[in-house]
């Protein structure tokens, strides 16, 4: 084995990373989960094969496709029924789905396919097993989906100019992974190739869906849909809150995802840039710009930032080329650059500047699988605990708590379906039910009772134990300085919206369309090889930013 | 989870919840016990730090890891005063690698080594796991039609 040692340039701090508006900003990259899940079924030349169709004329029914990865032979299983148009939301409150999946440990047979016929529909309130992998549900892009069955059906042209913009055929509303509803824990599968990247059972099922969204609307029109204009229909997803407290819950894993592309960022910046990459890089800044003409979305605010940041890439790129490209400190010179824009622009930037260099950056995927939490350091001082708190927590300790905008907000659950929410505190009842992701909230709550103690820190907690956790993430904090989102998630003006576009953004989402500051649809997979391309050996990890095709 | 939300439900902070959750999903024979400790009310301890920890009018959920937090430090005897052993002390000390005796009456936590044991699946009791939803229920909110338009993003029907 070739041991590499990377020169790198200083990693961002993460006071200035872990910021939510700049979190916010991100785009998908090569480390994006995606990405990494169509490397590995690139390089284990995996073959997808439809092993049930029973649909009707009207695509009603049941399918399964199948694949071999890492040895191991995975399969979606996939049931659409009729769906009254009063009944589709992309809620978690929905009770019906347009169609359910399930990504099963193996090939299912008979009595399997008839016991998930029952079950997946159901969702939650279905019964699983630990063959079941992954649990999701889809609604159909309904004006999307109906024109290309029209103009297939008539043999007229597709409307081209609505699948560039929409980029899907149906849209998940969730996938669920781990354990989740009694499917299979992370730790049945974390340890088999192909699986152990962060979320890589639930990229896989996401990928399979999309093949399937192909083969219905094809199926229902009697025709077949071009394989380029295939490639630009990805998988839809609608992303609400539920998603938002995951990067709370599980600090150590979300610093590994920003210490590796931040790794990545440092090591691309110290790099030597060759024709080859500079070249790349050129074309790569061409697309992205096509990729930002081609991204419109209705919210007034969000298009004024892509329309900012349309005329700042514009800006940045204006006269690069190859030789300048290969010149001495021009990458930092370019995020140099970037710096005069907004953070929009900072963080394509910093995708952009990743994409050619896969030989320094991709082996850092298998460090973004994270499976421990923060484990309290019961030996440490007061005083210890102290110097961290004002080493390292400053973005809570000095905000101002009894100022009423400073706790605005509280995330709960509701118990119509256990749906996560968010709430105005001083007028909504609730808050007293209040989850607990006001970290900062707590950390500060910390170093206001920690001052005149001393002693090691188990004694402390013995007298103030509401502080436990709060402890273990300080302490967390100090060797996991990305672990915490360094912001107050309760303050009147934070936008979970922003916690869902960073965590998007490592799945590999593109085509962000925020409809609220609680949730947004995206666009997976767009752009992606197709089952097609993997069959035939022309399948490329080259899909960044997805654009139409010519 | 569910147990999780269960010790939150009844006041727990919320590190002791996890830590609870942890040692029940190890040791899900703990569930049916663990209903009982739910039921209690949560006391307001009162802690001797002179020779090791000496913890009186100790609730159990809360108080367990402090004792062994001192065991972790040597820092001996670790006594929980009027605490009886049962399934749910017995899971919290696996799940903290110490040991939990009765010694006159109270509750004695020492270090221990257990072998590592992977958490399987197991069958619970309808009834009990019915009585444990209801403690979990107290962390949620009740639904108002304000909270049902605007908690959360989407619509009530999405038809684009």
């Amino acid at each position: 084995m070739k041991d590499a040692v990377f020169s790198q340039a200083e990693l961002r701090h993460p006071d200035y990373v872990m910021r939510l508006s700049r979190m916010g900003a991100m785009f998908p990259s090569r480390l994006s989960f995606l990405r990494s899940l169509t490397r590995q079924l690139i390089a284990d030349k995996s073959l997808v094969s439809r092993v049930h169709w029973d649909m009707d004329s009207e695509g009603f029914g049941t399918a399964v496709y199948t694949l071999t990865l890492g040895g191991h032979p995975y399969s979606l299983f996939a049931i659409t029924q009729p769906l009254d148009a009063a009944m589709r939301t992309d809620r978690v409150i929905a009770e019906a789905w347009d169609a359910a999946f399930v990504l099963y440990d193996g090939v299912p047979d008979t009595f399997e396919i008839a016991r998930l016929s029952l079950n997946a529909p159901l969702q939650e309130a279905g019964r699983f097993t630990s063959k079941d992998l992954c649990l999701s549900r889809a609604n159909k892009s309904v004006r999307l989906f109906d024109q290309i069955v029209t103009a297939l059906k008539r043999g007229s042209e597709l409307p081209m100019g609505m699948i560039q913009d929409i980029g899907y055929l149906m849209r998940t509303t969730a996938v669920y992974g781990n354990g989740k509803f009694g499917i299979a824990d992370r730790r049945e599968i974390e340890g088999r190739p192909g699986l152990q990247g962060p979320f890589m059972a639930e990229m896989l099922t996401v990928w399979l869906i999309r093949s399937f969204t192909h083969d219905l609307v094809e199926h229902v029109a009697g025709g077949a849909l071009p394989d380029h204009v295939k490639r630009q229909l990805g998988i839809g997803n609608s992303t609400g809150l539920g998603m938002a407290p995951f990067l709370v819950s599980h600090p150590l894993l979300l610093h590994s995802w920003m210490v590796c592309r931040e790794t990545a960022l440092a090591r691309v910046r110290a790099a030597a840039v060759d024709v080859d990459v500079a070249t790349q890089l050129l074309i790569l800044s061409r697309r992205a710009a096509q990729h930002l003409l081609e991204w419109n979305i209705p919210d007034p605010l969000h298009q004024a930032r892509i329309v900012k940041l349309r005329a700042e890439w514009a800006a940045l790129t204006l006269g690069l080329t190859v030789d300048s490209l290969i010149a001495q400190g021009a990458l930092d010179e370019l995020i140099a650059g970037s710096e005069s824009g907004g953070q929009d622009l900072q963080e394509l930037t910093v995708s952009w500047m990743l994409e050619p260099f896969g030989d320094l950056v991709d082996g850092l995927t298998e460090c973004m699988a994270n499976p421990y939490e923060p484990v309290l350091d019961a030996a440490m001082s007061c005083a210890v605990l102290g110097d961290i708190l004002v080493g390292y927590c400053g973005y809570a300790t000095a905000v101002d708590f009894t100022v009423p905008h400073a706790s605005e907000q509280f995330w709960y659950v509701s118990e119509a379906k256990l749906e996560p929410r968010i709430g105005k505190r001083h007028c909504e009842p609730g808050a007293d039910r209040e989850s607990p992701l006001d970290i900062t909230r707590q950390v500060h709550g910390l170093a206001q009772d920690l001052p005149g103690h001393s002693g090691p820190v188990w004694q402390f907690l013995a007298q103030f134990p509401q502080h436990r956790l709060a402890v273990q993430r300080v302490q967390s904090l100090a060797g996991n300085p990305y672990s915490e989102i360094r912001d107050n998630l309760v303050d009147g003006d934070m936008a979970p919206i922003d916690m869902l576009r960073c965590k998007l953004s490592f799945f590999g989402a593109s085509k962000f369309d925020p409809k609220s500051q609680l949730w947004t649809r995206i666009t997976l997979a767009q752009g992606a090889p197709l089952a097609s391309d993997l069959a035939a050996g022309k399948a490329w990890d080259d899909w960044w930013l997805p654009v139409s095709a010519p | 989870m569910a147990v999780l939300k269960a010790c939150r439900g009844i006041g727990l902070p919320v590190a002791q919840a996890q830590e609870v959750a942890a040692a029940v999903a190890a040791s899900p024979s703990a569930l049916n016990e663990l209903l009982a400790h739910l039921a209690k009310p949560i006391s307001s301890a009162s802690f001797d730090f002179s020779s090791g920890v000496d913890v009186r009018n100790a609730c159990l959920l809360r108080d367990f890891s402090v004792c062994a937090d001192a065991v972790s430090q040597g820092a001996l005897p670790a006594i929980l005063r009027g605490v009886a052993t049962c399934d749910v002390t017995q899971a919290l000390a696996q799940y903290h690698g110490v040991s939990a005796v009765m010694r006159n009456g109270d509750l004695h936590v020492a270090p221990h080594q257990y072998p590592a044991q992977k958490p399987e699946r197991c069958k619970v009791d309808p009834v009990g796991w019915q009585r444990l939803a209801a403690y979990a229920a107290l962390t949620y909110v009740p639904e108002t039609d304000a909270s049902r338009l605007a908690g959360a993003g989407a619509g009530l029907t999405d038809n684009d």
